[in-house]
């Protein structure tokens, strides 16, 4: 809301600096965005250079076609010549003058005495855009009421206005008005505040309302609440410069001075007004309905628009008029021949004239106060105002009668404010008494009882002072906030992460210790993203939970996979000199259920890609493959103090013979895989990439749920020996290893393998595998023959797995 | 030339230490000094023919001489270990100089990864809030309207249930992406009963087009305080302790603002200067008291029961604490971005 002090002061002082105003208001009412400051430099006594005029005469120039001179009278004695280039100026007009001295709005230096073209110009007879206040520039500005010449100009016209740019919430449409503001300024300063005035005009037009309309409202539920008056013998001309520059100080154009009515009256009271040329409304009727799915509407910005069955459309006997609320149509506009205007002043659901003004793409200052939801009372108050400034400014008679179709008006409940609860929810105790006073400054009836005050609100701040609570909010808010003092809590409470955010926040910090970095990806992915992955048409997982209104095909599902986010990150990084990398991302997977909501489950998932690792000068990482994603996994896993066991896979996203199932115990917790060469492809991904994704609530209850007990391994020599066994390529090595930890068991505690080797000297088809093997028993030191019989037992288990022995 | 007279064993010996002692000190390579120790002290050496004779020496000399001899070769043996320690040293030192590094290289790289700039603010938050007793709570983001909305105080009709503002699933018209992590103090207080201190962070949704302010998925963290008689101050004093922890002393005001689910409500105001020293007034926080239909749609009776709430947006915070000037940064998981907060 633009919100012109000038006009505010036409109901009250607040005794303040514009910046102070601002500051009161940004902290106890709305934001204040900006202090704008239009028309002409105020300071250092300028304004006394600018005066009324009176044009005496005028005369052509005699060495330009363009230029004319006049003669002004400017109240000092003398009738001065101003070369004036303005095709309206005539004999007889009264017009704003800037004296030799004055200096106008974003010039550089003050006005000169000039000679035009041999002819001396004392002065400037001046355009709107001149005097800094709108954008007509096509002539001089012409004052209406005969001010006496010399009068000064600002009190003819508000010549240096200062606009205070305020963000009003959704709950207070009465804050969208000039008058409201000066409601909310009298409740902060205590000000005094001058009533609106309501008074209706003489009706003393022909006839009656009906004899020349009439009215049918087919949805009440969208339309609470229609009034309609008919004005005759209207002239259309523009309006008088102190209407034209309120108007455009408030940020709206001036456009004839009936238009120009209804939005004044709008910013004036916040209900916004429309008025047509009642000549043009076929059939002479208006119907309030909901549109047909598919009628046009060409509207006042020339543009044809299509409505549906969901909208509310003001129609004549033919067609939509005015998408309610919104904005009119060309055809019903008021123009220069207008005599008859109907003027409407209604009532629009707010989700309604919200969801329509979204749908159309057109945003209206009308649109923006029906959405908030306007009472039903504030209508005649409108119409009143409107009327009385119709018939003055554009000599206008009022047809006696008003059409009005109204839903019963709704009830304002009185609302209780206990003191005691007051201070209790705030923690500051206001006295009742300024309590009581805040409310009534706030337009609330107010009756004070011992212990609490009952307040019965304005009908325009009935839908949001309802409870007790919004009362406070009220009077705290005024109180001030500063005036609240700081405390805390004393809490007894957890204070600490659940298991389950400690192990996740671990495999986190591990995933960056292994020198990957985390993205954050969208979760709102293309619905082919798992198409490209190559999961199968039947298969499950093809089946998203779809978004009805996405904002584009990109964003269209949520994602059924971690991968296709990091496989487009890869790209982006390749794309961007980063040949090799490693990120990874702790976030959810979204499976539809049939209530409609999801099973969301947990995954960090990384993708590593090109040689990923820190190359230095002399030492270069090699290119990931699948035994970097097993290492990657198991240090993940170790963070959850799990030991994983790898097992073949086929998943057809992964390398079919490069990819490993990951479990821990009874459940599968992880895979570890080379991406599939055709997926890398599909995404653009340049290979190799390879893939760990870890579910995270598995892992979770995969993790040891006691804490690790210290075992003495320390202060007992430990027995190492090294096996070669030569086996077929075929037999995973996992076999061997599991063989010989259950032949060991106990005194060996672990098995590695730390060489693998093919080659001729092994035979084909063949591999040798060498085995560690830790021979350990806590607290006591083991006897050679001990020693030799375990391994003995070791050696018989890998033989019987068909594992040979080589020296 | 034989000298003029015959000398003595003694003068001999003495004459033997000099000439040892001369090489030794001139020698100038271990090899030298292998040498010298051969000539000077070797089986074949005139020390050595000495030692050897003082056997068969008369029975009134051989102290004198044997003394004199043991005397000789013990300095002449001292001042060849000494010799042979420097010699040692200096050849070492040769060596190392040699094997000299250019310090100024790179030493051998490790990989360094970096937790994503939001993750950061979340966790420092987080942490402000568990050392005050709060717990970390946590919701679906698939959510019901009831939670979404109803509960919340945005009945049907609400423009924020509207399909401009708010993702919904496709044949379920009452489920959306949850479009403030609010929901999750309706399910903390399903849950379980007050007192109640609970914060919420994670990923939220809103139907805006991306832009360098706007993305449709962002996050915030939650912030539920529900007690015997928390009050507005405990509420300001609550917010301004996170502001001071998370950014530091700075000037700080609240003002009033509106929320369905809080009355009364407010904004929290920070006076920050950006990296060219301009400062402004920045909204960081939106926060009220619980409002009571929200306690009383969680069964929750207000007239016992009363508590604050707070909102912050993760990813503005992180851009104005860290001068991050595009919103896009934070979703296009670009390494040159992530690295920069290592």
């Amino acid at each position: 809301m633009r919100l012109p002090l000038g006009w505010l002061a036409d109901f009250i002082d607040p005794g303040l600096t514009a910046e102070q105003l601002a500051e009161r208001i940004h902290l106890t009412s709305m934001p204040v965005e900006d202090i704008e400051v239009i028309g002409v430099p105020s300071d250092d006594g300028n304004l006394d250079a600018f005066r009324v005029g009176h044009v005496g005469d005028v005369a052509p120039h005699p060495h330009a076609d363009r230029l004319r001179l006049c003669r002004v009278d400017v109240g000092d004695g003398r009738l001065r010549q101003i070369v004036c280039g303005a095709p309206n100026v005539a004999k007889g007009q009264r017009v704003p003058v800037a004296l030799p001295g004055a200096r106008l709005p974003g010039a550089d230096g003050p006005l000169k005495k000039a000679t035009l073209r041999g002819e001396e110009s004392l002065g400037m007879i001046l355009s709107e855009t001149e005097l800094g206040l709108g954008e007509d520039s096509a002539g001089i500005v012409v004052l209406s009421g005969d001010p006496a010449p010399g009068t000064p100009l600002a009190d003819v016209l508000a010549l240096g206005e200062t606009v205070l740019d305020i963000e009003v919430t959704s709950n207070r449409p009465d804050l969208t008005s000039v008058y409201g503001w000066a409601r909310e300024v009298h409740a902060i300063t205590g000000r005094d505040l001058a009533p609106l005035d309501e008074t209706e005009p003489a009706a003393e037009g022909e006839g009656h309302v009906s004899d020349h309309v009439s009215l049918r409202v087919e949805a009440p539920d969208l339309c609470p609440r229609y009034t309609a008056r008919v004005l005759s013998d209207v002239r259309v001309r523009p309006s008088p410069a102190w209407l034209r520059v309120r108007l455009e100080a408030a940020g709206m154009r001036a456009i004839n001075n009936v238009v120009d009515v209804t939005n004044y009256v709008m910013l004036l009271t916040g209900q916004p007004l429309h008025a047509f040329d009642l000549d043009r409304v076929r059939g002479r009727q208006i119907v309030v309905r909901r549109a047909t799915a598919g009628e046009p509407v060409t509207t006042l910005d020339g543009q044809e628009r299509v409505l549906d069955d969901r909208m509310l459309a003001i129609a004549d006997a033919e067609r939509p008029q005015v998408i309610a609320g919104i904005i009119g149509a060309a055809d019903v506009e008021v123009h220069d021949g207008t005599t008859r205007v109907l003027l409407e002043a209604a009532t629009f659901d707010g989700p309604t004239t919200y969801e329509t003004s979204v749908r159309l793409g057109v945003r209206s200052e009308s649109s923006a106060r029906f959405e908030k939801g306007l009472p039903p009372e504030l209508p005649a108050r409108a119409m009143a105002i409107a009327c009385r400034m119709l018939i003055e400014l554009s000599d206008a008679r009022l047809v006696p009668g008003e059409l009005d179709a109204a839903e019963p008006l709704p009830e304002t409940p009185t609302v209780e404010l206990r003191h005691a609860r007051q201070a209790a929810l705030t923690g500051i105790a206001v006295d009742p008494g300024e309590s009581a006073e805040t409310l009534r400054r706030l337009g609330c009836e107010v009756e004070e009882g011992p212990d609490r005050l009952r307040a019965t609100p304005p009908f325009d701040r009935r839908a949001d002072l309802v409870r007790e609570a919004d009362l406070i909010e009220e009077v705290v808010r005024i109180h001030g906030l500063d005036a609240i003092p700081e405390e805390l809590p004393r809490i007894v409470g957890r204070g600490r992460r659940t298991p389950a955010q400690r192990l996740v926040e671990r495999l986190a910090r591990r995933a960056v210790d292994l020198g990957m970095s985390e993205a954050i990806t969208y979760t709102m992915v293309p619905e082919d993203d798992v198409e490209r992955l190559g999961i199968a048409a039947d298969d499950r997982r093809r089946d998203p939970v779809r978004l009805v209104n996405p904002i584009s095909e990109e964003m269209a599902v949520m994602r059924r996979s971690m991968l296709p986010g990091l496989l487009r990150a890869a790209v982006h990084n390749q794309a961007r000199q980063r040949a090799d990398g490693g990120l990874f991302e702790v976030g959810r997977t979204y499976a539809p259920r049939s209530d409609g909501q999801a099973d969301e489950r947990r995954w960090l998932a990384a993708l590593l890609w090109g040689r990923f690792g820190a190359a230095g000068w002399r030492d270069e990482p090699r290119p990931v493959d699948v035994y970097t994603a097993l290492g990657v996994a198991d240090a993940l896993a170790a963070a959850a103090r799990v030991e994983l066991r790898p097992s073949g896979n086929d998943a057809r996203y992964f390398h079919p013979a490069r990819q490993a199932r990951l479990a821990a115990g009874e459940g599968v917790v992880g895979w570890a895989a080379e991406v599939h060469p055709l997926v890398l492809r599909e995404f653009d991904v340049q290979g190799p990439a390879a893939a760990v994704v870890m579910d995270l609530a598995a892992l979770l209850d995969a993790a040891p749920g006691s804490p690790a007990l210290y075992e003495d391994l320390l202060t007992v020599p430990v027995a190492r020996r090294d096996l070669a066994v030569v086996i077929d390529e075929a037999v995973p090595a996992i076999e061997l290893v599991d063989a010989a930890r259950a032949a060991g068991a106990p005194l060996v505690r672990d098995v590695r393998v730390f060489d693998r080797y093919a080659g001729e000297q092994i035979g084909e088809s063949k591999v040798s595998l060498a085995l560690r093997l830790t021979l350990v028993d806590p607290g006591r030191t083991l006897t050679d023959d001990e020693i030799e019989a375990c391994v003995a037992e070791v050696v018989g288990a890998l033989r019987r797995r068909g594992g040979e022995l080589r020296q | 030339m034989y000298p003029a007279e015959p000398v003595t064993e003694t003068e001999e010996l003495a004459q033997i230490e000099q000439s040892a002692l001369r090489d030794v000190s001139s020698a100038s390579t271990l090899d030298d000094l292998a040498a010298a120790r051969v000539r000077h002290t070797g089986r074949r050496s005139r020390l050595a023919e000495i030692l050897g004779s003082i056997g068969s020496l008369a029975a009134v000399r051989r102290g004198e001489v044997g003394r004199a001899a043991n005397l000789a070769r013990r300095a002449i043996e001292s001042a060849l270990d000494a010799r042979q320690k420097a010699l040692d040293e200096e050849e070492l030192g040769a060596r190392l100089a040699e094997d000299a590094a250019d310090v100024t290289l790179p030493g051998d790289p490790h990989p360094i990864g970096a937790l994503h700039l939001v993750h950061q603010i979340r966790l420092e938050i987080e942490d402000i809030f568990l050392a005050l007793g709060y717990e970390i709570a946590d919701g679906p983001e698939v959510e019901t309207g009831y939670h979404n909305f109803t509960a919340l105080n945005m009945p049907e009709g609400h423009p924020a249930r509207s399909l401009t503002d708010t993702f919904f699933v496709d044949g379920h018209p009452d489920r959306a992406l949850r479009s403030q992590t609010s929901p999750v103090q309706i399910r903390v207080l399903e849950r379980r009963d007050p007192p109640v201190y609970v914060i919420a962070p994670g990923a939220v949704y809103r139907r805006d087009d991306v832009d360098a302010t706007h993305s449709p998925m962002f996050h915030q963290l939650e912030g539920l305080a529900v007690d015997r008689d928390l009050t507005m101050a405990h509420l300001k004093g609550t917010l301004l302790h996170l502001v001071r922890e998370l950014i530091g002393d700075h000037e700080v005001r609240l003002h009033p603002d509106f929320f369905p689910f809080t009355e009364p409500s407010v904004q929290v105001q920070v006076r920050w200067a950006d990296r060219h020293g301009t400062a402004r007034w920045l909204e960081l926080l939106g926060a009220g008291m619980v409002d009571p239909n929200v306690l009383r749609a969680c069964d929750v009776d207000p007239e016992r029961w009363q508590g604050f709430a707070f909102g912050a947006g993760l990813d503005r915070l992180a851009m104005v604490r860290h001068g991050v000037p595009d919103l896009r940064l934070l979703f296009e998981s670009d390494l040159r971005f992530l690295e920069q907060f290592r």
